[in-house]
């Protein structure tokens, strides 16, 4: 009689891939209380039952929506930080994330470059023998003040830092870039004296950011990146959802889409709370370029929380039901 | 061009549809695009179309349909007179679209023929079929394929350099693996 009820709920899981507790879901946060002229930064949340994976803080607005979230989901005990990189967008909200963490006990991991582990590799794109290591760590510590401080308040709380190299793994996610290669030469171009840098037009701290790949409901292989050049992502056909980065600036996003073999069938995510200020970009005319070439409305913050998966049926875009066009007769049609 | 399409409830699926495909073959030739008009292939009952007309000068066929009611429409004069044929199909058996290259060719030597980009598939008996699926993504407000969507994107190329790009041209050798 007791175990009935136990094969029916196990039958219910097999159907319903979304009942799994260990089956990941996301949430990117938005801007509050109908404030769209702040720009609150992004903050994207992974999480099953037991464990959450918060993808850059960037304001305390959503260090407090981290919390509340957490105090509605009691089994969580076990949180990964992951900063994409140095910009305040993607951090500010960071410090007092890890403040409530520490004194409500959770146990914490921070996932963040630790450039300082690669500076012989920064040394060696420096044409200039007159660099010592010495001061070209110094150097990376000026320039990506924001990680520096994150990463010592996280020492200093006594949770584990690790290094967010590819191939990183944790609650299911993967690091996937970018490569030593790829951020050695962003940090060196970054730490260069007198010079504005910029890789395809972003600022370096941008092009470099961590790119974490998880997968939603078991089954929607997903790729969160940051303000990352889409130079350097890779394997984009393999994703069901692309997070469009540096808020879904259009330049960007239009790289992506040429690079895929089929933009159509991919779902995207836009974390856009840039607000109003003159120079915060955003998602404005990737909204007209999206709707100009019939594709579905990508999920964007600037709308609201982003719940993935959908718990919607049907939708456009996610669909692999067709018709093929084989022959009419044929007695083998699916 | 002239663009004809299966009146089959599994393709058109309804009026609006319909309209949907007409506006976007508005779009992809941006010319003027007369509406749907019925079509019947003479002693054939059984296949029946849709057919409209856009004034981008090109004197060509676009097909959507099930293979065998494109292999039927291209024994037609009309449509082996023209320039070329775009094939929104399956291949399905193998050779399909060379025998259907074959056939406009012998009415017109010099007829090109492309068919919709194909993927691999296994049919309920566990057959492998080269085959196109129209598929309700995007915002085209119809089913679409691969090869259609695809001719979307390209469409400011112009027409004709689109179709290069998103769909294969059919040659008339056979070549090794095919």
């Amino acid at each position: 009689m007791l175990i009935l009820p136990l094969r029916i709920k196990c039958k219910q899981q097999a159907l319903r891939p979304s009942c799994g507790k260990d089956f990941m879901k996301l949430q990117a946060l938005s801007h509050y209380d109908h404030d769209t002229d702040t720009r609150y930064g992004d903050c994207i949340l992974l999480y099953n039952a037991t464990v959450l994976v918060v993808y850059d803080c960037g304001h305390k607005m959503h260090a407090e929506a981290v919390e509340q979230f957490l105090l509605n989901n009691s089994l969580i005990t076990t949180i990964y930080l992951v900063v994409s990189h140095n910009d305040s967008d993607h951090t500010d909200g960071m410090i007092e994330l890890m403040e409530y963490l520490h004194n409500h006990e959770y146990n914490v991991t921070l996932y963040s470059a630790l450039y300082l582990k690669s500076a012989r590799t920064v040394l060696k794109q420096f044409d200039d023998d007159r660099r010592t290591l010495s001061a070209t760590k110094e150097h990376i510590l000026e320039t990506f003040d924001n990680i520096k401080e994150i990463v010592e308040k996280a020492e200093d709380l006594g949770f584990s830092v690790k290094n967010a190299e590819v191939n990183a793994s944790f609650a299911g996610c993967v690091i996937v870039g970018p490569t030593e290669e790829e951020f050695s030469e962003v940090v060196a171009k970054a730490i260069k004296d007198g010079e504005v840098s910029h890789i395809e037009g972003e600022t370096v701290m941008n092009a470099a950011s961590i790119q974490l790949r998880c997968t939603l409901d078991g089954q929607l292989t997903t790729l969160l990146c940051g303000d990352a050049s889409p130079s350097y992502l890779h394997n984009l056909d393999t994703y069901q959802i692309i997070q469009l980065p540096h808020h879904g600036k259009l330049d960007n996003a239009e790289e992506i889409f040429n690079a895929l073999k089929s933009p159509y069938s991919k779902q995207f995510l836009v974390s856009d709370n840039t607000g109003s200020g003159a120079t915060s970009g955003g998602s404005d005319a990737l909204i007209e370029y999206m709707k100009e070439e019939k594709m579905t409305p990508a999920h964007n913050t600037r709308y609201g929380v982003v719940h993935l998966p959908k718990l919607s049926l049907g939708s456009a875009g996610s669909t692999k039901q067709g018709v093929k066009l084989g022959e009419m007769d044929s007695k083998c049609w699916r | 061009m002239r663009w004809i399409v299966s009146a089959g409830a599994d393709i058109v699926v309804s009026k609006a549809q319909l309209e949907a495909r007409r506006i976007f073959i508005a779009e992809v030739t941006t010319a003027t695009v007369s509406p749907w008009s019925p079509l019947q292939i003479p002693h054939t009952p059984r296949l029946s179309f849709f057919h409209c007309n856009s004034t981008d000068g090109i004197d060509g066929t676009f097909i959507t349909a099930h293979v065998d009611e494109v292999y039927a429409l291209c024994a037609l004069p009309p449509i082996a007179r023209g320039s070329l044929v775009v094939a929104n199909t399956c291949i399905w058996e193998r050779m399909a679209h060379k025998r259907i290259l074959a056939q406009l060719m012998s009415q017109n030597r010099s007829i090109r023929l492309w068919f919709a980009k194909q993927e691999i598939s296994i049919d309920i008996c566990g057959i492998f079929r080269q085959s196109t699926t129209l598929e309700n993504l995007g915002q085209f407000d119809f089913q679409t394929s691969f090869s259609e969507r695809e001719l979307y994107r390209y469409r400011r190329n112009g027409l004709l350099s689109a179709i290069e790009k998103a769909f294969q041209p059919v040659s008339p050798i056979i070549l090794p693996g095919e």
